[in-house]
């Protein structure tokens, strides 16, 4: 699909563009911090996971350094990706991965020993189209975040944020996050498409679920080694929705876009270059081929 | 509440498939071939009888053993150990082990799991393959550990864990070679591992780490020879890598499938040792073959096929010269490809002189070939013993302008610029038999043959430029060499300026009714020579139709008409379209064969396809060869092409293949099924309409008294720009029914459906003809320079069967009301705007006529009221029911609306009759895990509900308290459910496939 047409079909895509995001998602984390105030004054340092192309980081950026020339010492921000970013502006990049021990030292180094306010994680892996393997993958990302989250996280206050793709082992997701905080939500920002399986699991005030738990990452241990004592992997003990969290639609109604809604383009309307184009992706060479006619579909 | 398990009521399901593969079962000293694929946590086995398949055996729930209704785990691998009589089936995190000679020996077709002595074992985490040797086997997880269990007790007696790998794994794969169980770690973040473990002495041993650059992306999948000489791979980046096994260097890399690749498999020649090549399957819906050069260690590119609709071949299995494949849209399909040309094209040499060019092929015999050239003067001829070149024939001839087979008695018909009809016969060499000087017409511009063969005769038409003489009907006596002018027929119809030209017909003897199709896309039918009737035929700019075919079998009541990308039936009388339906490629010719559908030629990616257009699926295909400058094919027997090599001019032949490709299992769309309409249910037969992502409709015949039920696609319809919307039937005042369809680009298609019957077979049918399309933005303007916005989609639609009243919402919340008037002939329907209205600056999802209010669903969760108040609108209320989109609402029983939300929530509202004003009664809040995709009415106090994650609920409303209570609740097997409908006792449930339901209610 061309840039053209994305742009017609797309108001935040339009919106993003316009307002210097690098993508649509940052919406997606205003519309959740309306709602429940993750980024209030009083949160110092925060860990963005899967953070590339870096629109999370964006937000995180210039909502906690309002005002970009006096510094508050106290705030961090640290983005970790396995991709390289393009750097921003009060934003520590780490091109690391999220499950190694040497990832959580290197965070909480910059952070100075200091446990973290908030971790959150936008990261999708790729999806393939066969459900039942997109679905356990995605969980594995996100019980990776919960487990750096675990390890990082202020006990009390700590508050989490994480995509998910609301399909049918969910439940059983649920049910594992719910004995890490106080609360659970699944919020569903207007900037996400109603049509879209996509929600944001939200987790407000970390809390242990066994109080003499320690946990620690260590190398070549898997997510499952890391949680066996607080947490059931046996996918057939389903719970449906009996632990299901609280739904909160989030962004306001009378402000903000409909992501489900066609809007006419302006009549003044610029066609803008994306904030930032695609890094090295894997077809690149099979692109290449095709334009010189090297690669014949006969 | 129902007692019946979910599952045992599911009489039918197609849904994407993962595995499919050919087991050879050993029986005596005949091997039988059998044909294995997965539906989730389903297997079938098929044999092929008759190019027909047939199920022997299906076995239920292969991972049934813990919970009852268990139906979310999908086979993701199978595997064959013959020698240990085993069947190892795996998914997500389950394996489980079956004899297979008791699935053989079962007395019956379907067989529970549980009962062939199975055992199902957890394995924690993701199983990427499995291993069996002796009493144990071996799973491979996604974190490229290998978990050893025992075979007889399944007790986990070791992990076995490669340290240098922390990632996760798509897929790995494991080979037992002696006692080197050699592994294939393809993890995400930490490259591509080979490393080995000795079964015997419990030892790791790495073996090396392939290169980081080879791939750019995620490798899907991997295979080692049977001789550990290559390993290849294949990944996100759309290539396979051919490596030395032993030392992990790349010896070469393959480009040619366009998306990603899923699968590659080593293939052997048919001794079943010496390696051939090698075959992959990718996203982009095709199986590639390729194949070693001889005596070099070097693949090339053999063949490509396309077998999957829209997307994602997944995966593949060989025998011989078969390939089965599967894909997202559920088709199993049986490709014969050419894997040692046992049937070489035939390649000539023809010498033309400069600016000589072939203008017209005809076969006057079996692989006997006449050529004639644009010359005039020449005519070449390919008979069996031409080997090299073609022949020029000694036959003094003269500006030659066409030459028409004749399929008797290798005769065929010449006419030249002279006005003369000439009748020539090959033997060893062309005879002029007779000349026929013809003055009816001043100039001949064509010759149409217009019958078949009877009674020794054939009628054909000859045609004139010149608008003052007629066309005229003769027969030609083969027996007495006679041409007797039977009927002439004027060139001026209608009081039209533009005479008509001929490019087709039919003669019916029996009553001497002429059909013929014309250049402007006419088709016109006489009585002897008195003119009938005449209709316009083909959408859109009829003027680009050049060429029109009419078809009839002597007693069919049937017309197919085609254009280039247009065909269609008729009946006889041209009183009824039945149907017609545009291709998206080139029509070189079509026949119409009931029961099996359209069968089409067409020309495609430098392939020679013959096409089954009902169905959208590939029957053969042969491979042009480069630098083509024309094709001539007749009957579908044979297609010869013309081709230019080092600067002089080459025939190739083809025989086309008379094994057609077979679909062992039939599937539907190749992406979700957004809509399902049941068109007509006679209560055995159900006709319904499935609307798709992949832009197509799909018409589809579903069997109750077949045992099992059986459920066949008749026709895939094209039309639409983008993925369906919505689909619905609706009803007149005077009792006829449309089918309506909607799409992005503000679309809204109006359709007839109509019973064809075949009078030969007795075969009843039911199709769709496009009948009218809703104006657009631009129709209504009526402005030059206004462009519609591609993206406006129609959402929902209702209609008002008293006044006659279509209203259509839209994704920028816009309403818009028309009147709809139909008469009685059935093919006219006329559509007036009457009002606009905006609602405010959201998007419609769903919409419903109760009370005399439209009451709309919208994408920021209020459900908003508009009285009708004649053919206006007025807004009554909003009421805020869900937290996020309404995605469906269905009137119950009187004033009571069910409304299903991305919330994941279920309403009850009530609708007040005088004021308009809405009162929300009721709310369950987690109805389900995702959004709740539709709801559908089943009685006046009980509904249906689908949720994206598969989950269907049946509710029960009670309204002396004003309270939904739950009646049934279980998962599906289609994944991203979100269409329903319902008729008599069935439930059809459309998501990433189809599911049928009985008795559920």
């Amino acid at each position: 699909m061309g840039q053209n047409s994305k742009d017609k079909r797309d108001v935040y895509y339009r919106k993003a563009k316009e307002e210097g995001y690098r993508a649509r998602s940052a919406y997606k984390l205003l519309q959740i911090d309306e709602e429940f105030n993750i980024l209030s004054d009083d949160v110092n340092k925060v860990v963005d996971l899967c953070a590339a192309p870096g629109s999370w980081s964006q937000v995180l950026s210039t909502r906690m350094f309002p005002d970009r020339k006096s510094v508050d010492e106290r705030k961090k921000i640290v983005a970790v990706d396995l991709q390289s970013m393009t750097p921003i502006e009060n934003v520590t990049c780490l091109k690391a991965d999220i499950t190694a021990p040497s990832t959580l030292k290197s965070i909480l180094s910059i952070f100075g020993n200091e446990n973290a306010d908030l971790v959150i994680s936008d990261g999708a892996p790729d999806v393939t189209g066969i459900h039942d393997l997109d679905e356990y993958i995605q969980h594995q990302l996100i019980l990776a975040a919960l487990q750096l989250a675990c390890c990082i996280l202020k006990e009390g206050t700590g508050k989490f944020v994480v995509k998910l793709f609301r399909g049918k082992d969910c439940d059983h997701l649920y049910a594992i996050c719910r004995n890490f905080f106080d609360k659970v939500y699944i919020a569903k920002p207007r900037s996400s498409r109603a049509t879209s399986s996509e929600a944001f699991l939200v987790g407000i005030g970390y809390k242990k679920p066994i109080e003499n738990w320690e946990p620690k990452l260590k190398l070549n241990e898997t997510i499952q080694d890391f949680f066996k004592d607080v947490a059931d992997f046996n996918l057939f003990n389903r719970t449906g929705t009996v632990n299901q969290p609280e739904f909160v639609a989030c962004g306001d109604l009378m402000t903000s876009f409909d992501s489900d809604a066609t809007y006419d383009i302006p009549e003044d309307f610029k066609n803008l270059k994306p904030v930032q184009s695609p890094r090295d992706p894997a077809y690149e060479q099979v692109i290449q081929l095709r334009r010189n006619g090297n690669l014949s579909t006969k | 509440m129902a007692t019946n398990k979910s599952y045992e009521l599911n009489i039918f399901q197609s849904s994407i498939i993962q595995q499919c593969k050919i087991y050879k079962r050993k029986n005596g000293q005949e091997h039988n071939i059998t044909y294995w694929l997965s539906k989730n946590d389903t297997i079938q086995v098929y044999q092929v009888i008759d190019s027909k398949p047939n199920l022997i055996r299906q076995v239920n729930k292969v991972f049934q053993n813990y919970n009852e209704e268990v139906t979310d785990i999908n086979i993701c691998g199978m595997k064959f150990f013959d020698d240990l009589d085993k069947v190892v089936l795996f998914g997500r995190d389950v394996y489980s082990v079956i004899p297979l000679s008791k699935i053989f020996d079962s007395q019956s077709t379907y067989i529970n799991c549980k009962d062939l002595g199975s055992s199902v074992v957890s394995c924690t985490y993701w199983v990427t393959d499995v291993e069996l040797c002796g009493n144990k086997s071996y799973v491979l997880t996604c974190y490229n550990e290998i978990l050893i269990y025992e075979l007889t007790t399944f007790k986990l007696l070791l992990r076995v864990k490669q340290n240098k790998l922390s990632s996760i794994s798509y897929k790995g794969y494991l080979k037992l070679k002696n006692k080197e169980l050699i592994v294939v770690s393809p993890s995400v973040l930490n490259g591509c591992l080979l490393w080995s473990y000795n079964i015997e002495k419990d030892e790791i041993t790495d073996l090396y780490k392939l290169a980081d650059n080879s791939h750019q992306g995620i490798i899907f999948d991997a295979c080692i020879d049977n001789d550990y000489r290559f390993l290849i791979t294949c990944s996100d980046d759309r290539s396979i890598n051919l490596f030395d096994f032993k030392t992990g260097g790349l010896l070469q890399k393959l480009y040619g499938h366009v998306s990603r690749v899923w699968k590659v498999k080593f293939m052997y020649n048919d001794d079943e040792r010496s390696l051939w090549g090698i075959i992959s399957c990718s996203e982009d819906s095709k199986f590639v073959t390729w194949k070693f050069e001889k005596n070099e260690l070097v693949l090339k590119k053999h063949e490509s096929h396309e077998v999957t609709q829209i997307k994602n071949c997944w995966n593949l299995d060989y025998y011989k010269n078969q390939v089965l494949s599967c894909g997202n849209d559920g088709r199993v399909k049986l490709t014969f490809i050419n894997i040692n040309e046992e049937a070489p094209a035939k390649s000539l040499k023809i010498e033309l002189k400069k600016r000589e060019m072939i203008k017209e092929v005809i076969n006057v015999d079996e692989d006997e070939y006449i050529i004639l050239s644009n010359s005039g003067n020449n005519l070449y001829t390919i008979s069996p013993d031409n080997t090299t070149d073609a022949t020029c024939d000694e036959i003094e001839i003269e500006n030659f302008v066409k030459i028409i087979s004749l399929n008797h008695n290798r005769m065929f018909l010449a006419i030249d610029k002279k006005n003369t009809i000439i009748i020539l016969q090959k033997t060893n060499k062309i005879n002029k038999i007779k000349e026929f000087l013809i003055s009816d017409v001043t100039k001949i511009l064509s010759l149409i043959v217009v019958s078949n063969i009877k009674d020794n005769k054939i009628e054909f038409i000859l045609d004139s430029p010149n608008k003052n003489d007629n066309f005229i009907l003769y027969s030609f006596d083969f027996e007495l060499l006679e041409i007797k002018k039977l009927f002439s027929y004027s060139k001026m119809v209608n009081d039209s300026n533009q005479p008509l030209t001929v490019t087709s017909g039919y003669y019916r003897r029996f009553d001497q009714c002429l059909m013929v199709g014309t250049l402007n896309g006419k088709i016109i039918c006489y009585v002897k020579d008195q003119f009938l009737k005449c209709i316009a035929f083909g959408e859109g700019a009829i003027n680009t139709i050049s060429e029109t075919h009419l078809q009839m079998e002597e007693k069919h009541s049937l017309l197919l008409v085609s254009t280039r990308f247009q065909y269609g039936l008729l009946n006889a009388e041209l009183t009824l379209k039945a149907f017609s339906n545009l291709t998206t490629s080139k029509i070189d010719n079509i026949k119409y064969i009931s029961g099996s559908g359209f069968i089409m030629n067409t020309i495609k990616d430098g392939y020679f396809l013959e096409l089954n257009e009902s169905k959208n699926m590939i029957l053969s295909q042969h491979k042009l060869p480069n630098n083509l400058k024309t094709v001539f094919t007749e009957n579908n027997k044979w297609v010869l092409c013309v081709y230019t090599n080092d600067g002089s001019s080459h025939i190739e032949i083809h025989k086309i293949r008379s094994q057609k490709d077979i679909l062992v299992h039939e599937g539907t769309h190749g992406r979700e099924t957004r809509c399902i309409t049941v068109l007509e249910d006679d209560g055995n037969t159900v006709s319904f309409v499935t609307g798709s992502e992949d832009t197509t409709l799909k018409m589809h015949e579903f069997n109750r008294s077949d045992n099992p039920c059986t459920n066949s696609q008749l026709m895939t319809y094209r039309g639409h720009v983008s993925g369906l919307q919505t689909s619905g039937k609706i009803k007149f005042m005077n009792g006829k029914e449309l089918f309506l369809s909607t799409s992005a680009k503000e679309e809204l298609f109006m359709w007839s459906f109509n019973s064809v019957v075949d009078t030969v077979t007795n075969i009843k049918s039911l199709y769709m003809n496009l009948v009218s399309k809703l104006p657009t933005t631009k129709d209504l303007k009526k402005k030059k320079n206004h462009v519609n916005n591609i993206e406006l989609r129609v959402t929902c639609f209702c209609f008002d069967s008293k006044r006659n009243i279509l209203y259509t919402c839209y994704s920028n919340s816009m309403i818009r009301s028309w009147k709809v008037d139909c008469n009685n002939s059935n093919t006219d329907y006329k559509v007036h705007f009457i009002n606009e209205y905006f609602y405010k600056k959201c998007s419609i999802f769903d919409c419903v006529l109760m009370n005399e209010y439209l009451v709309l669903g919208t994408s920021e969760g209020m459900l908003v009221s508009y009285k009708i108040e004649g053919q206006k609108l007025e807004l009554k209320d909003c009421l805020k029911t869900h937290q996020n989109g309404i995605m469906c609402i269905e009137n119950i029983k009187d004033d009571f609306l069910i409304t299903g939300g991305d919330d994941n929530a279920i309403s009850m509202t009530k609708l007040d009759k005088l004021t308009g004003i809405f009162e929300k009664k009721y709310e369950v809040k987690n109805a389900s895990n995702s959004a709740i995709s539709s709801v559908k009415k089943i009685t006046d106090d009980k509904f249906i509900f689908t949720s994206i994650d598969q989950l269907i609920g049946i509710y029960e409303m009670n309204y002396s308290n004003n309270t939904l209570n739950k009646q049934k609740i279980f998962f599906t097997n289609i994944a991203d459910t979100q269409s329903i409908d319902t008729t008599k006792n069935l439930i059809l449930i459309g998501g990433l496939g189809l599911s049928i339901y009985k008795e559920l209610i």
